[in-house]
């Protein structure tokens, strides 16, 4: 049985690497240093991490610059976005076109930049506006994920955004999500209440 | 003492740590950190087997970064870091809300740990090029060619197995300290960078390896934590004597 020890943000520090707070140590060591690989119960010998490190560390090499060309692109087309019924928007077709290619790690892409705009509203809001026009697998889990964060959001508006996100997806078992949110606005409970009502009707 | 934080951290070891991103409980999870702009992520974990295969592991972080919670394959991992423009207080500010934040996790997981760590890491205030050679000196006895040359790096592990009672239990901690000269980097702000060559100190204070029996909940935690920090201001006090004397 194997074990999972290093995840891929250990690996790639994606916007400021090796950058630890305010404080930037110049040790000669690299990257990989604090990474572990084991297999069950036996890590692998020093050469066997190195092997695998090695693959690791090709992999994130084009992981790297496809980030932030995702990140730089995503943004100036979301910037430009009118959101309107029934239309795909540029930046909702270029994330449909990274899903494709990089499957996991552009949802990972997307997440990152979810946490880099969560104190601006508006950013947020045009990010769950996209996300929620997929299918529900087609940016699961990380989909959900932001959209049950926005659901705790201090904006009125992310926090809307977020329920038509579980609208638009249709997915049952995000009920329990929902059947838990308390909103002080009105407005806002009475729209949870039908989106609820909905899924519990599928 | 220390003048500047990397990072303190917590390690909550256990089976079960692990856990998946499911939307229910994540919400469960918001619920318990409502007021501390604790928000989910995941993380992509590499599954080494015959393929290299992933999973995804849930993870909270606060918008600035300073906090990470991540659920780890065998603990759970709270971490505060020091970040450009914030205060990363006091390690009896972090024991606080660190203990505080893992009790409200363990309310919703409810998971037996069978470790407990703590870790600082922080660098000491400026001194001059006589201490920082005189401290390489105490602290280690060079072999001959670096007697007659300069050394401009260097590092220092040393472990020692010491017995504590957490409250009616009796651990056995392993208590590491890191004492190395580094040289890097200090952003005071956005614009200032300033190189600086100084001390460097890490601690690591856990329960030893070999006891793995599932007995750790959340009322040991506060415990573990007052005689670590407890150990580790004795120890940090006992780096800067060195230093000094």
């Amino acid at each position: 049985m194997s074990e999972y020890t290093t995840t891929l943000d250990e690996l790639t520090s994606p916007f400021e690497s090796n950058v630890i707070g305010n404080v930037d140590i110049d040790i000669p060591t690299d990257v990989f240093t604090d990474t572990q690989v084991q297999f069950g119960s036996q890590s692998l010998s020093d050469s066997g991490c190195s092997q695998i490190r090695k693959i690791l560390a090709e992999a994130c090499e084009k992981q790297f610059p496809a980030e932030e060309e995702f990140y730089e692109h995503f943004m100036i087309l979301l910037s430009e976005s009118i959101f309107e019924f029934g239309f795909e928007t540029p930046a909702e077709r270029y994330v449909r076109v990274s899903l494709d290619r990089y499957g996991a790690f552009a949802r990972d892409w997307l997440t990152r930049i979810f946490h880099r705009h969560y104190n601006k509203p508006s950013e947020l809001c045009k990010i769950l506006r996209t996300i929620a026009h997929f299918d529900y697998e087609k940016v699961s889990s990380q989909g959900a994920i932001m959209a049950t964060a926005a659901l705790f959001h201090v904006d009125a508006e992310v926090r809307e955004c977020g329920v038509r996100c579980f609208e638009n997806w249709e997915e049952r078992s995000c009920l329990r999500i929902l059947q838990n949110c308390r909103f002080p606005e009105d407005w806002l409970s009475e729209y949870v209440r039908r989106v609820i009502a909905d899924l519990e009707g599928l | 003492m220390l003048e500047h934080v990397i990072h303190y951290q917590i390690g909550f070891y256990g089976p079960g740590t692990h856990l998946e991103p499911a939307p229910d409980l994540v919400s469960k999870l918001l619920e318990q950190f409502r007021g501390k702009e604790l928000i989910p992520t995941t993380a992509t974990e590499l599954q080494v087997s015959e393929d290299i295969g992933t999973r995804l592991q849930l993870q909270f972080i606060s918008p600035n970064q300073e906090w990470l919670v991540a659920f780890e394959a065998k603990r759970i991992l709270l971490r505060k870091q020091s970040v450009q423009g914030g205060e990363i207080g006091t390690l009896g500010t972090f024991r606080r809300d660190a203990y505080e934040i893992l009790t409200q996790i363990l309310e919703v997981t409810p998971i037996v740990g069978n470790r407990l760590s703590l870790v600082v890491k922080g660098i000491l205030p400026e001194m001059p090029e006589e201490k920082l050679e005189g401290a390489y000196c105490k602290l280690v006895n060079p072999i001959e060619f670096y007697q007659h040359h300069r050394t401009n790096q260097w590092s220092t592990r040393s472990i020692a197995r010491v017995e504590v009672h957490i409250g009616t239990k009796q651990e056995l901690f392993n208590v590491i300290t890191d004492i190395n000269r580094s040289q890097g980097k200090l952003k005071q702000d956005s614009n200032l960078v300033v190189d600086f060559d100084r001390i460097e100190v890490g601690l690591d204070i856990n329960t030893h390896q070999d006891n793995t029996a599932q007995r750790f909940s959340s009322a040991d935690i506060d415990g573990f934590l007052s005689e670590a920090i407890s150990l580790g201001e004795k120890l940090i006090l006992q780096v800067v004597d060195m230093v000094h004397e």
